[in-house]
């Protein structure tokens, strides 16, 4: 069990702990800021810098019962910074254009005149999570099959269809055809949710 | 990626999604962090040079003594046990006691009677400060683990006499955010700099 070791190591204040936390965790992460969510290096280097810094902190303080928990942990703490940091990049983004792609399966005028950029933006700027757009999205995805759900989210974050392919384990088999019908019902689904796309 | 800060609405509106679903006490699913840790040939190394101030800077936390530490360690040199060091600093015991376990933000007890105990245990405000500042961060980070309300079973917390969350050892322990006036780095700051001109 690597964390072990690696928490071990950081208790007995030896700078190799910190080396390997940052070799078996640390450098993953930083890609993936930068390669999902479009971070700066400097941002990523933040994000990176503050999730392992909570380990060391805080880490020693708590059993895990193997490395995918602590993995699971990691990556929680992860994702929260991760969260602060992003939303502080879109706020400070003053060149962001809102474009809703959906309007090449014929979406509706009524829906691309309504979608709700404001929400999103406000969300940006808020403490608050009590976005109408987001939890109507929430409430749509959760009555989806989980493939599809995947399919939206991890394409949402810049996998590519090969790549979603091996991480779910299933042949690329017309995935575009298959995120671009999730997409369309999500959209189809979110019209019919007035509160989702009101300005 | 589309051009020019393009960005689709829906897509956006998923991405966030995502990242708020970190809150929740599920999160993440078996592939999620798969997904996130998966090489592949877009991966982006960081810097030698930015590695080694990373490594830098978690070894000065690591380093660091914690506030709770350094009055721990300073009451056994100074001979000195909680009901003097209390009587010196016009602290009550339970507050001093606390402040050994790291369970109440340094910035939230009144100055001038911080100043007395770190003077009374002859802590200079250098030592004082990179403690204060180490123990603002567990309590800190402290919250935002705490705030997940989401750290499943699995990740139990050892009996400890230190940082026991879940039970209300000080009612200077916020169960909160972290909103707390006292509780974010530009308060701390300023109560730094206060510390300092005293104990100058």
């Amino acid at each position: 069990m690597q964390f072990k070791e690696i928490i071990s190591l950081i208790r007995e204040k030896s700078p190799t702990g910190l080396q390997r936390l940052y070799e078996c965790y640390g450098s993953k992460f930083y890609s993936y800021c930068i390669v999902r969510w479009k971070l700066s290096e400097d941002d990523a280097w933040d994000v990176i810098y503050r999730t392992l810094e909570t380990v060391v902190l805080k880490g020693a303080e708590y059993d895990f019962e193997s490395d995918q928990h602590f993995n699971n942990f990691l990556f929680k703490i992860l994702v929260n910074f991760l969260r602060q940091q992003y939303r502080r990049k879109q706020t400070n983004e003053t060149e962001l254009e809102f474009v809703d792609l959906s309007d090449e399966f014929h979406t509706p005028i009524a829906i691309k005149a309504r979608a709700n950029q404001d929400a999103i933006e406000e969300y940006y700027r808020t403490e608050s999570v009590d976005s109408p757009l987001l939890t109507a999205m929430k409430s749509a995805l959760d009555t989806f099959e989980p493939l599809d759900k995947d399919l939206l989210l991890l394409r949402a974050q810049n996998y590519s269809y090969d790549e979603i392919a091996k991480l779910l384990d299933i042949e690329n088999n017309q995935l575009k055809v298959k995120h671009h019908r999730a997409k369309q019902k999500l959209v189809n689904l979110l019209k019919n949710t007035p509160h989702a796309t009101q300005q | 990626m589309l051009p020019n800060n393009k960005v689709d609405l829906w897509d956006e509106g998923l991405r966030l999604l995502f990242l708020e679903s970190g809150k929740e006490a599920n999160f993440p699913a078996p592939n999620v962090v798969a997904a996130a840790t998966d090489v592949s040939d877009t991966d982006i190394a960081m810097s030698e040079a930015k590695q080694q101030t990373l490594i830098h800077q978690l070894a000065a936390v690591m380093n660091t003594q914690s506030l709770g530490q350094l009055l721990t360690e300073a009451l056994v040199h100074t001979h000195d046990n909680t009901a003097v060091s209390a009587l010196k600093a016009a602290l009550p015991e339970s507050v001093i006691s606390d402040l050994k376990v790291d369970a109440v933000y340094p910035n939230n007890i009144p100055i001038v009677l911080l100043k007395n105990l770190l003077s009374a245990l002859n802590i200079s405000f250098q030592n004082a400060e990179k403690s204060i500042r180490k123990t603002f961060d567990m309590l800190r980070n402290q919250a935002v683990l705490g705030s997940y309300g989401a750290l499943n079973p699995a990740y139990k917390k050892k009996s400890s006499q230190h940082y026991s969350f879940r039970d209300n050892q000080s009612q200077s322990l916020s169960k909160g955010s972290g909103k707390e006036l006292f509780q974010n780095e530009d308060a701390l700051n300023r109560y730094l700099n206060r510390l300092e001109v005293l104990m100058s």
